[in-house]
C-alpha cells in the first residue's frame, strides 16, 4: 500500500513538475532581451537555434507561427518606467526604424485584438524618422487606437533587415499619461 | 535504495511530460486551432485572408498586407502550389504542423511572378535507398520540370504567400490575381508545369 502511494506521489509530482518547467522554459527562453534597447525583448523561431523548440513552442501554442527565419521579431509589455501596458493611457514611439525591405508594428490585447501600422502607411519625419502616438481617443500624425485592457503588447516586426546581424537601435517608448 | 527508485521514477516522468509539453502539445494545439479558425474543409486550398487574421496566423504580417495561405496535407500524395502574382514583393514560406520554417522563396530569388512548387513528403530511410536505384528516371523527370520541389518531414502544415503592398489602393486588383494562385493534390503522372 505504501510502496502504490509512492509511485502515485513520484508520478503525479514529477508531471506536474514537467509540465510547469516546460511552461516556465517556453516563456522565458523563447525571448531574450535586446542589448541597448531597454523594455524590449526579441523573439525568434529562427532554426539554427538551439533553443528553437521553446522558441516555437511559444507561437504553436497560440496558433501562430513563428517569424521567418528573414525576419525580427521585437515585443514589449511594459512602459518606460516599468509598468504594464495599458489601453487607457496613451504613448509615443518615436525614433528611425530598423533598415530593412518591410517592417510593421503592432498593437494588441490578451484577446487577441489588435491594430497596425505598416511601412506604407507611416508618414515620415524631414529626418526619416517616425513618431507614433498609441491613445484611446484621436490626435493627428501616426496613431494607432489602443485596444481595451490592462495587459497590452506592442510588437515590432522587421523583414530582411540590412544588417540582420548587427545590433539594433530600436525605437523609444514613452508614456504621455493615463 | 527505494528512496533512489522513488526520485529515479519522478525524474523520469518530469523529463517526460517535459519532452512532450514542448514537442508534441504545441503541434497538436496549432493543428487543432488551424482548423477551429480556416474550418475543416480548408485542406488542399489556397484562400486569401483578411489582414486580422493573417496577423494572428503570422505575426509578422501588416495591416495592408496581402496574405494567401493553403493548409496542406501531403498524406494523399504530393501537391502543386501553382501561384499566378502581381508584380510586386512578396515571399512564400511553407511551414510545417510543428511549427518550423522548412521553406522560403522571395520575388527576388524566383525572378518571376508565376511559379510552381511542388511538395511532398521527404522519403524515409528506405525510400532513400530504393531511390539510389530509381534516380535516372527522378533525375529525367526533375530536368523536364520547370518548378521547384520541396520535401518536408511532417505531411501536414501550412503554406503562405505574404505579400506587402506598397498602398492600400492596389489591394482589390492585386487580390484577384492572388486568387487564381491553386493548391491541389499532384495527380499519377503530373510535371511540374
Amino acid at each position: 500500500m505504501r510502496g502504490f502511494l509512492h509511485l502515485i506521489l513520484a508520478t503525479v509530482f514529477g508531471a506536474v513538475f514537467g509540465v510547469i518547467s516546460a511552461m516556465a522554459m517556453i516563456q522565458y527562453l523563447s525571448a531574450h532581451n535586446v542589448a541597448g534597447n531597454a523594455g524590449w525583448q526579441e523573439r525568434r523561431g529562427g532554426v539554427e537555434q538551439s533553443l528553437a523548440p521553446y522558441a516555437i513552442s511559444y507561437f504553436a501554442n497560440q496558433v501562430r507561427v513563428p517569424p521567418p527565419s528573414a525576419g525580427r521579431y521585437f515585443v514589449r509589455t511594459r512602459d518606460d518606467e516599468g509598468n504594464f501596458l495599458r489601453g487607457d493611457c496613451s504613448y509615443e514611439v518615436t525614433g528611425k526604424p530598423v533598415p530593412s525591405r518591410w517592417w510593421s508594428i503592432h498593437f494588441e490585447n490578451a484577446e487577441g485584438e489588435s491594430v497596425s501600422l505598416g511601412s506604407t502607411d507611416m508618414v515620415f519625419e524631414t529626418d526619416g524618422s517616425v513618431r507614433i502616438f498609441l491613445a484611446p481617443y484621436p490626435v493627428p500624425g501616426n496613431r494607432m487606437l489602443s485596444p481595451k485592457g490592462n495587459s497590452l503588447t506592442l510588437s515590432y516586426a522587421v523583414y530582411e533587415p540590412a544588417n540582420p546581424d548587427e545590433e539594433v537601435k530600436l525605437p523609444v517608448f514613452t508614456r504621455l499619461g493615463c | 535504495m527505494f528512496r533512489a527508485f522513488w526520485i529515479l521514477l519522478f525524474l523520469v516522468t518530469a523529463l517526460a511530460c517535459h519532452a512532450a509539453y514542448v514537442l508534441f502539445y504545441p503541434s497538436q494545439n496549432f493543428n487543432l486551432g488551424i482548423e477551429k479558425v480556416l474550418g475543416a474543409n480548408s485542406v488542399n486550398r489556397f484562400m486569401v485572408v483578411p489582414p486580422e487574421q493573417a496577423h494572428k496566423l503570422l505575426p509578422v504580417t501588416g495591416p495592408s498586407d496581402l496574405v494567401g495561405l493553403c493548409r496542406y496535407d501531403l498524406s494523399q500524395g504530393p501537391i502543386l502550389f501553382e501561384s499566378r502574382l502581381p508584380r510586386s514583393s512578396w515571399v512564400f514560406l511553407i511551414y510545417t504542423s510543428s511549427g518550423r520554417q522548412a521553406y522560403t522563396l522571395t520575388d527576388v530569388q524566383a525572378g518571376e511572378t508565376a511559379f510552381t512548387v511542388e511538395l511532398g513528403v521527404e522519403p524515409d530511410m528506405i525510400g532513400r535507398v530504393m531511390s539510389i536505384f530509381t534516380d535516372a528516371a527522378t533525375e529525367a523527370e526533375a530536368i523536364s520540370n520547370a518548378g521547384w520541389r520541396v520535401r518536408v518531414a511532417e505531411p501536414q502544415g501550412i503554406a503562405f504567400i505574404w505579400m506587402p503592398l506598397a498602398d492600400p489602393v492596389f489591394r482589390p486588383q492585386a487580390e484577384a490575381i492572388l486568387r487564381s494562385t491553386r493548391c491541389r493534390t499532384k495527380t499519377a503522372g503530373q510535371l511540374v508545369p
